[in-house]
């Protein structure tokens, strides 16, 4: 047998789900499999499934599941959308394959029949499944099954629009791609290896295709929308700043795979805009949501006292709160300050205090719940030690004086612990002898400097890692996007670093790609790291116990998936 | 007495052309307030920047831009707010249930201030005027989103009942579901403004009491509750009905913490967002609004006042 | 007493009578009015604990001393908050940020709005017109807006705070001035007094402003309760000092916990409670103390 590359090891570990998945319909008993077999844990070798919380008995059908966005949507053009429209668009549309951020042997191939062929490294060859049919709807799209050419015309507007989601990864990587004559085989060549192509091809975010008719005739994507997904928009539903309705997709081509039943089960999906987490919170208790992120462990276990039958899901949220320096503003321009702002982080004093040091862990430069992409903690306590007084020294071996002025803004929000982040931090940097001009800006006017690198250092609100590519990007020359956006990473002064990061994104095989980002991360605290995050923690996601089937375990991948069911609801 | 409405409402005119151009100058002149920064959001470019600006008419003159903004007043539009969006279609969705919330806080107020008022008065020093005098005055000392916490709250902890939090419920789609969420937090907007009523009236009847008037009154014999309701109720209502104007301009700032801790989605919330995000149309155009509704109001009391007391009108 | 209908100069108001006989009415009225006591209490408690924080508080407000959230103990008489600071501290040293808001926003509003009311209701006419007309447009102006532009120009500080509550004070003070000063300038024993070709400074100083003052000050207890909840409603819509200790924002941060964790949210706002409560008594029994004909005004 010849060397495998990355690509078919992987493809190989993949195959007993795959059958599963590509056999046209995942039912309970299927999805269960799956599940079971999430987290970090290795895949079992038999797939019994391992008591998944919900499944149980048979699916009801009917009811309407209700939850909770807090931000605007903005828009819901599932092409330029990077709020909280993911939410909704794998339910809307299509991607070709998904694959789960959390659990990577998790696939779910929705217009794709399967996980695509790889002949080589940089070409992927999607089979089209049949039948995946458009919901009826006043849009004038018509009725009929989507096709290559759909997912063609798709990749020719993200290429012509420059706010397109995907053009991150297009700009950068893809070479061609083509829809074969007869409309059932996609194929796409990219210019150069890329480890996290499939999942960001497939990702919510930017990877669900609209039928290819709003492209080619101009129709607005804005504020409607219609594709061959599980649900469809109810109309006169949306509003931008407040919520939408889906109901069931009468033309889904999915069916249970024991009883033949259509699915989704449930008829109609509803979203709230409840920005307020008391409210929230609320609503939750009142039934009037059916799901509620909680704040931390304490709440989860409050409100499990308070609602019988409650299902907690603990799962890794991949965010983290970091603090960014400008390499090109003084001071930071001088690896010594910035090193001296990462021996001030006492990041353990962030687990004890805000989230209780079994709920959370420290950060490398790639945060701790990407298993061997992140360096090991003991290497890490060399790394980035917590060390004021040798902050205080490099201080001043620089400016000859024991503090040091530095401008920072930072986000008034209260997502995700960021305000209980800031006077620890303050009183950490204050110690260490940085004196802090300090700016507090609303999320907006925060987000708008932060993208277009309008400050010195600042401290950034949430965000969202999903693989150890984002993380590494942000040390990157042109930023996690490639677009410039966000891009105050070292690789801008430093071409060793960049061509590190550059090299991790290419590797071969799985060990070398591990290897790649190791040493990318050894390499920028070599060099001062200009971004660092403090901690990660987990999310305890709560539901109510008559929902019944909702897979854990695999991320934002439950939005895809569309098995679960609603049973004894209040009405 | 026409003149003096006449002579009013054109300095109401007056009035409102100087707001105008004072919360036009001021959004603009204010540093690092840039409407088309924070719109053009997360994937910005120079060009998409000044493309924005020119789409808001921000390269305009303060003049023209003035201007458009008059003329779309009088055509009866609002403006588009930063997306785009209509502010009038937007203000149609909110304003009914704040204009609901506020019509019901005010009947909390009266309802509840006026007759405790009254009662304090009427039994001065009692142990009823030490009690009611004290719980007017707790209701405006607590924070009032702590009192709207806790009036969600605590229903839910004992009963697990809460009022829709989810979606703003109209009058006319569902009554009952309507007044379950917009009576409590009217409820907590009134107790407070109910305090300062209740003092006043008490004090207002008390003063009134004293008169010579009521002297006389009790002197010929009629009953207590005669000398009240007829001879000094309605003196003593007159300063609280000019106190009203005052609250109600008040009450805004407390319709918007109220509507975002029951997730009402009314025009008070609408008007913060856009503050934050430096969104001029709609921040110009809801100042003027409610800057009318407030001077008309005060005009309309200040006319009353006069009609019942000729000495204000000539001075 | 009214002085309408007795028509002689020398009835004059309460004020003019001899000191010696004021301090008599006021020990009674201390002695009938426990609520006016109860309230100097807590204004006095307030001054203390701003005055002496240092020294009365057991810990740095800002320090991590204890584990988070924990219940009222020994160590700890109010708990402590989510981060572990201690939450007594906390709230000896948020009487500061009360107490010098409180103050300097409410006497720079009312000194401002007491002076505006004085000159547009004593000059009257055209004055008086415009004045009142700048007035109803101030009152209009949303205070919001203004806190924010001043954030902008001043940047988030105590001193932006300050400035925008006393902003904000200055009409409503301003109208129950000139309704007071209208209604005595109306007076027949001034009217008699301008006839006998009294100066307007000296009727000014003699007849109006002691009324008037006793009014501003009486206004300013119960604004300077106003004051003080404006900065917790501020820091519920994040808008308060970010790097000082208030009542205002722990109470605020503590309500999303509220249900779970009740005592963090507590202390703080039974602080705000119980001082708001305290300056509006305290304010009532003043104004009882200082004129009765004054209720009939407020």
């Amino acid at each position: 047998m010849r060397n495998d590359n990355y690509w078919q090891k992987f493809q190989r570990q993949r195959i007993s789900r795959r059958r599963l998945l590509a056999a046209g319909g995942v039912g309970a008993a299927g999805l269960a499999l799956v599940a079971a077999c999430g987290g970090d844990d290795e895949p079992t070798a038999d797939g019994t499934p391992e008591g998944t919380p919900g499944a149980s008995g048979a699916p009801v059908r009917g009811g309407k599941w209700a939850f909770a966005i807090t931000v605007d949507w903005g828009t819901i053009d599932p092409v330029t959308s990077v709020a909280t429209g993911p939410q909704i668009f794998p339910r809307i549309y299509n991607t070709l394959v998904e694959q789960s951020r959390v659990n990577p042997e998790f696939l779910y191939a929705d217009l794709a029949e399967a996980a695509p062929e790889q002949p080589d490294a940089q070409t992927f060859i999607y089979t089209i499944r049949q039948g995946v049919k458009i919901a009826p709807n006043a849009l004038t799209i018509p009725e009929r099954d989507l096709d290559a050419n759909d997912a063609k015309v798709w990749l020719d507007r993200v290429q012509a629009d420059e706010t397109a989601v995907p053009r991150a990864m297009t700009n950068q990587y893809l070479d061609t791609y083509e829809a074969s004559a007869d409309g059932r085989t996609f194929t796409i060549n990219l210019k150069s290896p890329y480890s996290y192509f499939l999942l960001r091809l497939g990702a919510a975010l930017g990877g669900t295709i609209p039928p290819r008719e709003f492209f080619e005739q101009n129709i607005s994507l804005k504020d409607q929308g219609v594709g061959a997904g599980p649900f469809m928009i109810r109309p006169g539903t949306y509003q931008e700043t407040g919520g939408i309705v889906l109901d069931r997709n009468p033309n889904y081509y999915r069916k249970d795979e024991a009883t033949g039943e259509q699915l989704p089960y449930i008829d109609a999906l509803e979203a709230f805009r409840i920005s307020d987490r008391q409210a929230r919170r609320t609503a939750f208790q009142s039934k009037q949501i059916h799901e509620y992120g909680a704040e931390n462990a304490a709440e989860a276990a409050q409100l499990e006292q308070d609602i019988p039958g409650l299902q907690v899901f603990e799962e890794p949220s991949n965010q983290h709160i970091s603090f960014t320096m400008h390499p090109e503003k003084a001071p930071w321009t001088d690896e010594r300050i910035r090193r001296a702002a990462m021996l001030a982080l006492d990041r353990q004093q962030f687990v004890d205090l805000i989230v209780g040091t079994e709920n959370g862990k420290i950060d490398g430069l790639v945060h701790w719940q990407l298993g061997p992409f992140a360096l090991p903690e003991d290497e890490l306590a060399t790394l980035q030690p917590y060390d004021p007084a040798g902050a205080r020294e490099l201080i001043r071996a620089v400016t000859g004086e024991d503090t040091i002025t530095i401008k920072v803004m930072y986000p008034i929000t209260d997502f995700q612990f960021h305000d209980q982040h800031l006077p620890i931090w303050r009183q950490q940097m204050e110690a260490a002898g940085f004196v802090l001009d300090v700016e507090p800006l609303d999320l907006t006017a925060w987000l708008t400097r932060y993208t277009q690198l309008q400050y010195d250092s600042s401290l950034s609100a949430n965000r969202a890692y999903e693989t150890a590519e984002i993380p590494l990007d942000f040390h990157a020359a042109h930023g996690p996007q490639g677009d410039d956006l966000y891009a105050v990473g070292l690789g801008k002064i430093d071409a060793e670093v960049e061509a590190a990061i550059t090299a991790s994104k290419q590797a071969g095989s799985s060990e070398e790609h591990i290897q790649r980002v190791l040493d990318a991360q050894r390499l920028i605290y070599q060099k001062g790291p200009a971004f660092l995050p403090i901690m990660s923690w987990t999310t305890f996601d709560l539901r109510h116990g008559f929902v019944k089937n909702y897979p854990p375990g695999i991320g934002e991948s439950d939005w895809y998936v569309n098995d679960w069911w609603l049973e004894g609801q209040p009405s | 007495m026409r003149r003096y409405i006449v002579r009013r409402l054109l300095q109401a005119v007056v009035s409102l052309f100087v707001l105008s151009v004072v919360v036009f100058l001021l959004l603009r002149l204010v540093p690092d307030t840039d409407p088309a920064i924070v719109r053009c959001g997360l994937t910005c470019t120079d060009a998409s920047i000044e493309r924005i600006r020119e789409e808001l008419g921000l390269n305009d003159s303060y003049l023209v831009q003035y201007g458009t903004w008059m003329r779309n007043l009088v055509t009866g539009s609002l403006g588009t707010d930063w997306q785009g969006g209509s502010v009038s279609d937007e203000l149609q969705r909110r304003l009914p249930p704040t204009v609901e919330l506020l019509i019901f806080t005010m009947l909390v107020t009266i309802l509840i201030g006026v007759p405790f008022g009254i009662i304090s008065a009427g039994y001065r020093n009692s142990a009823a005027d030490y009690v009611a005098r004290f719980t007017a005055v707790l209701g405006l000392a607590v924070p009032n989103f702590w009192l709207a916490a806790l009036v969600l709250l605590i229903p839910l902890q004992l009963w697990d009942y809460s009022p829709t939090v989810t979606t703003t419920v109209g009058f006319t789609d569902d009554p009952w579901d309507n007044l379950r969420q917009i009576v409590p937090p009217a409820f907590v907007l009134g107790a407070v403004s109910a305090a300062g009523v209740m003092r006043l009236t008490r004090s207002s009847m008390l003063e009134v009491l004293g008169q010579d008037y009521i002297r006389t009154a009790r002197s010929k014999g009629l009953r207590e509750q005669v000398v009240i309701s007829r001879h000094a109720l309605k003196n003593s209502l007159i300063p609280v009905v000019t106190i009203l104007g005052l609250q109600l301009a008040g009450l805004f700032g407390g319709a918007i913490v109220i509507e975002q801790i029951f997730n009402i989605e009314g025009v008070g919330r609408y008007f913060l967002s856009a503050l934050l995000r430096n969104d001029y149309q709609v921040v110009q155009s809801l100042t003027l609004y409610v800057g009318v509704v407030v001077v008309l109001l005060n005009l309309f009391v200040d006319v009353i006042y006069a009609w019942l007391d000729p000495r204000i009108r000539y001075s | 007493m009214s002085a309408v209908g007795a028509g002689i100069l020398t009835t004059a108001p309460d004020l003019s009578a001899p000191a010696s006989s004021r301090w008599r009415r006021a020990g009674t009225l201390i002695r009938t009015n426990p609520l006016g006591v109860f309230g100097l209490v807590a204004v006095l408690l307030l001054v203390v604990f701003a005055v002496f924080a240092p020294q009365i508080a057991p810990h740095d407000p800002e320090a991590f001393v204890g584990d988070g959230l924990l219940n009222p103990t020994p160590e700890h008489p109010f708990g402590t908050d989510r981060l572990g600071r201690d939450m007594f501290s906390r709230v000896v040293y948020g009487a500061r940020v009360s107490l010098i808001v409180g103050f300097s926003a409410v006497l720079f509003g009312t000194l401002l709005g007491t002076g505006i009311g004085i000159v547009s209701g004593y000059a009257g006419g055209a004055v008086d017109s415009f004045i009142q007309r700048t007035v109803d447009t101030a009152i209009a102006f949303p205070i919001l807006l203004l806190l924010l532009i001043l954030r902008k120009i001043l940047g988030a500080s105590l001193e932006t705070l300050i400035i925008a509550v006393g902003i904000a004070i200055v009409p409503a003070v301003a109208r129950v001035v000139r309704g007071a000063v209208l209604s005595e300038r109306n007076n027949q024993y001034v009217e008699a007094a301008r006839t006998l070709g009294a100066s307007t400074p000296r009727i000014l100083l003699r007849h109006i402003a002691p009324n008037v003052v006793a009014l501003s000050i009486v206004i300013m207890t119960n604004l300077l309760g106003t004051a003080i909840l404006a900065e917790a409603t501020l820091a519920f819509l994040g808008l308060s000092i970010p790097d000082q200790v208030t009542w205002g924002k722990d109470v605020s941060d503590a309500r999303n916990s509220f249900p779970v964790h009740v005592w963090w949210a507590f202390f703080p706002g039974a602080a705000i409670t119980l001082v708001v409560l305290g300056f509006n008594l305290l304010g009532d029994s003043l104004r009882d103390i200082l004129d009765p004909r004054l209720r009939g005004r407020l």
